[in-house]
């Protein structure tokens, strides 16, 4: 049975290319939202095993994205992914409850791999 | 704090960013070359606004053809359109962005946000024509492709020299 995650990026290139790296592995993509809103509109909808967040994005931005989202639904699994590697960014995260920090640019192993340590254990 | 950060750190860091992002990203191989290659080769640009700590603006040019195999290679196939190219354009240049601006904040702990990434394509390629003095880096790809890689000096320079006085 596959896994289902999430994307939050304003990017479509990024979705795009997560797409390509997870094919054919046990892990898909069942929603993918161009904006933190938009990630809080669909959450409950979707309801996805794990959610992969960008941090910048035009709005409301991945770290606050992030901390709604927890308030929200405590149980919901966050990797956060981005190219802006700043210190207090990613301890902002962790203190939140952020399962994880992937670094852009990404090869497909670092995708599993990271994806792999931040989802729950298969039922 | 770590390395001596002045402005021949801040050039090296740019270039191997450059070159490794562009090559992990698309398979492209840049290498430095002198400005005398360049002439007057019409190229796109990616320009985006750094603000915080220190103010930047920063600006990836290329020729259009290294921009189309960009995207080709990435995507895996012949991009459908100009925008598509442009985007992916734009993804590798925010993550050069973002991995530069963490290398200048790991180095003298200084924050900062990028923002407003736009893609400008040639013959109006002007982002940092009015922006004061800026450094350029030049590369050239296997297949002949010229690139550069420019921010603007000021408030950078500033910052780095009052944390060398430090």
């Amino acid at each position: 049975m596959k896994r289902k995650i999430m994307v939050v990026d304003d990017s479509r290139v990024v979705y795009a290319e997560m797409k390509k790296m997870l094919d054919g592995s046990e892990i898909e993509i069942s929603g993918y939202c161009r904006s933190g809103e938009e990630a809080l509109e669909r959450y409950e909808e979707i309801r996805p095993e794990l959610v992969t967040l960008d941090i910048v994005m035009p709005g409301m931005d991945g770290l606050d994205t992030c901390k709604k989202m927890l308030e929200r639904w405590p149980d919901a699994r966050i990797l956060m992914v981005s190219s802006l590697a700043y210190d207090d960014t990613m301890d902002a995260a962790a203190e939140y409850g952020a399962k994880g920090f992937l670094y852009k640019p990404f090869k497909q192993d670092d995708l599993l791999e990271g994806i792999r340590k931040a989802l729950p254990p298969a039922e | 704090m770590g390395a001596t950060a002045d402005i021949g750190w801040l050039c090296r860091v740019a270039e191997n960013l450059a070159c490794e992002i562009m090559q992990q990203m698309s398979g492209i191989r840049l290498e430095s070359c002198s400005p005398s290659e360049g002439g007057d080769v019409v190229m796109d640009a990616v320009c985006a606004l750094v603000d915080g700590d220190y103010q930047m603006k920063l600006q990836f040019c290329a020729e259009r053809r290294m921009f189309v195999r960009l995207a080709r290679n990435m995507i895996g196939r012949e991009p459908e359109d100009g925008l598509e190219v442009q985007e992916y354009a734009a993804e590798f240049f925010n993550v050069l962005c973002g991995r530069f601006i963490s290398q200048i904040h790991q180095t003298i702990r200084t924050s900062a946000q990028f923002f407003q990434t736009q893609y400008v394509a040639s013959p109006n390629v002007r982002c940092l024509a009015d922006e004061g003095p800026v450094y350029t880096l030049y590369f050239v790809s296997e297949q002949q492709e010229l690139a550069e890689f420019s921010w603007t000096k000021q408030s950078i320079e500033s910052l780095l020299r009052r944390n060398e006085e430090k």
